[in-house]
């Protein structure tokens, strides 16, 4: 069983069944995920299939078999998104009706040389369906990117300065652009902010708020209303201008730090450091709390108890609450019992008088005498906390044979070979309760175990160590000697 | 014994507290399965150890009363008790589905008398709280509970029955603020999340956090709603060590206790924090460990002491042992008595344990983040919560309600990812309001929580507090500056802010 063997590494796999929704699902499914780097690539090798651009760090990839002009290549990148979106076309991510509405109305985009809308739907399906795919925060940036630069791919259809040429000059001129909003996508001095810059600009920070959800909906939206909400306002894609400065900074694009106020030129970087500090930025989706009432306990309004209606429902209480209360074991009614507060919380003596001070018979005799003494102390409760049935003395209930049968059971059925020792001695003490096989385990098998392995000097004694030292006890109790009857 | 706790004057510190004490005998033969870490038979190694070093004379003994199934369902789901009922080890095979479904098997196996312990656990933690409510006592303790990952209706990690939530529930009849403390290992999510949307629990949980089970327990997971930044999440590294674990719980539990004010305490003590621990990997003392419970105790509010994880047995009998003689204010000897179970501390047959030499993965830095981070979460709680406030005139401006909430949580998730936000906000809520300053929204200027104390004098009291925020966040601004450049150094100040404002929630 997977779980077992992974609580030794003490690391149990971090997704529970309830998250496994079909976004999940969806997530760990390698065959969905975008290849963000690749596509970056491919629009960045595109661009530059005649003239490779001076951009340092870029590496292209020269087999990549793309012979098109501009426009084709957009297509390329538009059916590699959609290539990897389409596997969950069916739309597993219920997102509000809106939505649902959006993509369905995307579908033409599939083919994205058959619909109008061909050149906007990829980024509209993307945008609609923004938690489809596993993002960490390193392929977001590339992402960022790769959305803004293909954005400007689109402008290159567009009657605009830098598509009318398809020379070197116009090359640069486009990659210097494409770094420049990159950079800072809200950058004031870029000087047309009216028409189709606009129309880009709010697509892109459409995007780019989109991608940033990524990090936050990393779950299913149908758990978690406030995400639910979240999405919806992503889509408004209001540009940033005509909203109000509270609205503004209240939404979630806020997360866009450039465009606050006071501010408007800083391009802000997040800082990796911090976000290792605060451990937000591990590579799995964040783990989300759901909100329903199907999670949540129900916790009344709290309502201070008038004299009343406490007098009422008291009775009542009475009855229940005591009820609770237990039964009480110590202190025993009616048995004065005197105490020498002098011995609470004292330990055993610093020596004794035993021959061989500290071996197995040493400890045997003081345990003996310890519990002599409780037995005195406690009277009646001795027998009901089941001091009775611990340690050592619940082999007194067994035979030699079959305490010699029982551990050669245990030694027979190691877990780690996949064996269980369980049924066998059920069935083997068949006569014998299972609470009795369970006592005898941890009250006696354990414990000479340890025992053993602590004067072994195994170097390590372990006491959940449920395979170490049993050969030695087997050994030992086989040999008669250990086991002697009886309290000395 | 200094413990750096706020005794009130009535009540000093040093003061024998009444304790309650549940334990059924029968808890140590419940067996999850040979291989399984989780083993009740430590709570019997406890209560053998608490009987010989004396303690159990201090203490109120109680055998628990079972939980009975209307009991439970006042939590869990139907369906569900009357499967972990039904179910027994025989008969698992007829439920595959059903098994599958409640999440039994693995984790948490079906087996014999499974239906019964949990009704002993859960019976033993809401007696407790039943114990408190009545006055009956100042502290009750209940090893066997605390086992924080039990869902409404899905078992987790061991976990069947939520014993902490019935509790807390039990406890909230009679107080209108319950302070719920976890410091198991592994985050309490299954009671953060039954509380998540309410303002009368607050859940503080510190735990071991990336690639570890149960993946929940993010520092921006603070509520949501109603009980929104009343979770508390303080996510830990490898490694930690008492100094470090210290230095966030005493300032964070400390503001808590300032700014919620819990008519009741539970404290979820999983020993799996201990070092050395089979599936832990902290690097806890067992003094460093009860310190916590030291601590909250020194607040004189009513306390439930709960269990939860912990896998090497011996130590976790140790540890409580340790732990119940805090709660009664003894403090034993570290030579144990032989007792029972004696061979199982060998070789040195001590109650204490050297920690390892682990390499502690939370470096000072990040000690320091968490805290400034946790703090500025908790300045954003309003004091005194759940007092009817007066209906705020409805603005036309306002968003929505749930919107507002959305875009809260949306603008806390985002200072995470912006650190220049982050900073600004944090500047923000620390040189100009630490509290929330209803003074600065006119329309609810009137507006004060019949609860709220003198903001003046609170404030005042603060200032070591705010003082040693300010100094933090100065320390990040020159680690943050290296990263970022240019960066202004004046604090980015946004009239919109808008946890404030949530005080006029309903």
């Amino acid at each position: 069983m997977a779980g077992w063997s992974i609580w030794d590494h003490g690391a149990v796999p971090v997704s529970g069944k309830r998250f496994r929704g079909p976004i999940q699902e969806h997530r760990e499914n390698p065959e969905t995920r975008i290849n963000f780097t690749g596509l970056f690539n491919h629009i960045l090798h595109s661009c530059s299939e005649r003239q490779r651009p001076p951009i340092s760090g870029f590496h292209g990839n020269e087999s990549f078999p793309s012979q098109n002009g501009y426009v084709n290549t957009i297509y390329e990148i538009e059916s590699g998104v959609l290539g990897h979106l389409t596997p969950d076309i069916g739309n597993p991510f219920p997102f509000s009706s809106e939505t649902k509405h959006g993509s369905s109305s995307n579908a033409g985009a599939l083919n994205p040389f058959s619909s109008e809308r061909k050149l906007e739907s990829p980024l509209d399906n993307y945008l609609s369906n923004p938690c489809s795919s596993e993002i960490n925060c390193e392929s977001l940036m590339k992402t960022r990117s790769s959305g803004r630069k293909r954005e400007a791919q689109l402008s290159s259809d567009s009657p605009n300065p830098f598509s009318s040429e398809r020379n070197q000059e116009s090359t640069l001129n486009l990659i210097h652009w494409l770094r420049k909003v990159a950079e800072n996508p809200c950058d004031p001095s870029s000087d047309q902010k009216q028409g189709w810059y606009g129309e880009l600009l709010a697509q892109n920070l459409r995007a780019r708020e989109a991608l940033f959800l990524n990090i936050q909906n990393a779950s299913c939206v149908e758990e978690y209303p406030y995400q639910k909400k979240a999405a919806k306002s992503s889509r408004r894609a209001i540009p940033p201008s005509t909203r109000s400065q509270r609205d503004y900074l209240s939404q979630p694009s806020s997360l866009l730090s450039s465009t606050k106020p006071d501010q408007p030129n800083q391009s802000v970087q997040r800082s990796q450091r911090l976000m290792t500090y605060l451990k937000i930025n591990s590579d799995k989706p964040r783990k989300r709390v759901p909100v329903d009432p199907f999670f949540q306990a129900d916790v009344p309004e709290w309502t201070e108890p008038s004299r009343k209606r406490a007098r009422s429902t008291n009775e009542q209480n009475t009855l229940d609450d005591s009820r609770w209360l237990g039964t009480r074991v110590w202190p025993i009614e009616g048995l004065n019992l005197t105490i020498d507060q002098g011995l609470i919380g004292k330990g055993r003596p610093d020596r004794c008088s035993c021959t061989q001070p500290g071996s197995v018979q040493c400890a045997r005799v003081h345990v003996a005498e310890s519990r002599q003494r409780l037995r005195s102390e406690l009277g009646p409760a001795f027998d009901k906390w089941g001091f009775n049935d611990m340690g050592e003395e619940v082999a007194m209930n067994w035979t030699l044979k079959d305490e010699q049968s029982f551990t050669s059971l245990v030694r027979l059925n190691p877990i780690s070979k996949k064996k269980r020792f369980w049924m066998p001695l059920v069935m083997r003490f068949y006569d014998k309760t299972k609470e009795s096989l369970v006592s005898y385990y941890f009250n006696v098998f354990v414990l000479r175990r340890m025992s053993f392995q602590t004067r072994m000097a195994y170097g390590k004694v372990d006491s959940d160590d449920d395979e170490g030292g049993v050969r030695d006890l087997q050994r030992a109790i086989l040999s008669e000697s250990y086991v002697q009857r009886g309290v000395p | 014994m200094d413990t750096g706790g706020s005794s009130l004057p009535s009540g000093p510190d040093g003061v024998k507290r009444k304790v309650s004490y549940f334990y059924d005998p029968e808890v140590g033969n419940y067996y999850y399965g040979q291989g399984h870490p989780m083993k009740p038979h430590r709570i019997r190694m406890t209560h053998a150890l608490l009987a010989h070093y004396g303690l159990l004379h201090q203490m109120q003994v109680l055998k628990p009363f079972p939980s009975r199934d209307r009991d439970l369902c006042k939590f869990h789901a139907d369906d569900y008790v009357a499967f972990l009922r039904g179910i027994t080890p025989e008969t698992q095979q007829d439920h595959m589905k059903a098994l599958k479904r409640f999440n039994v098997g693995e984790d948490c196996p079906v087996f014999d008398g499974l239906y019964s312990f949990c009704q002993t656990y859960a019976g033993g933690s809401v007696g407790g709280a039943v114990k408190l409510n009545h006055r009956l006592c100042d502290i009750a303790i209940n090893w066997a509970g605390g086992l924080h990952h039990a869902k409404k209706c899905e078992a987790s990690g061991f976990c069947y029955v939520n014993d902490i939530v019935l509790a807390i529930l039990e406890l909230l009849k009679q107080h209108e603020r319950v302070l719920y403390v976890d410091i198991d290992i592994h985050h309490g999510d299954g009671v953060e999340e039954a509380f998540y949307t309410t303002d009368r629990v607050m859940t503080v949980s510190f735990h071991k956090f990336g690639d570890y089970f149960p993946g929940t327990g993010d520092i921006r997971d603070i509520g949501y709603g109603k009980g929104k930044y009343y979770s508390l999440n303080v996510p830990l590294d490898d490694g930690i060590d008492d100094d470090s674990y210290q230095f966030l719980f005493k300032p964070i539990m400390a503001k808590v206790m300032e700014v919620f004010q819990p008519g009741a305490v539970v404290l979820q003590c999983g020993a799996d924090s201990l070092s050395g621990d089979r599936l832990g990997c902290f690097n806890l003392s067992i003094k460093g460990h009860a310190e916590c419970v030291r601590f909250m105790r020194s607040f004189n509010v009513p306390l439930l002491l709960l269990g939860g994880g912990g896998y090497t047995i011996r130590n976790v009998a140790r540890c409580w042992c340790y732990e119940t003689g805090v709660a009664i204010g003894v403090e034993v000897d570290d030579k144990m008595p032989q007792h029972e179970y004696y061979e199982y501390f060998g070789p040195d047959y001590t109650l204490h344990v050297a920690p390892s030499n682990m390499e502690n993965k939370n470096s000072r830095q990040l000690v320091e983040n968490i805290k400034v981070k946790s703090l500025q979460n908790l300045s954003r709680l309003p004091h005194a919560p759940s007092v009817p406030f007066y209906e705020r005139p409805p603005d036309t401006e306002l968003p929505e309600e749930d919107d507002d909430y959305d875009r809260k949580e949306e603008r806390l998730e985002s200072d995470h990812l912006n650190l220049d936000t982050e900073m600004g906000e944090l500047k923000h809520s620390n040189e100009v309001i630490w509290y929330p300053d209803r003074k600065s929204i006119p329309s609810i200027q009137n507006i004060r929580p019949k609860k709220a104390i003198g903001e003046a004098e609170l404030k005042d009291e603060n200032q070591d507090d705010r003082k040693e925020v300010v100094e933090n966040v100065r320390c990040m601004d020159i680690e943050t500056e290296e990263n970022l450049g240019s960066k202004s150094s004046e604090p980015v100040l946004v009239e919109t802010d808008q946890p404030r404002s949530n005080i006029t929630e309903p």
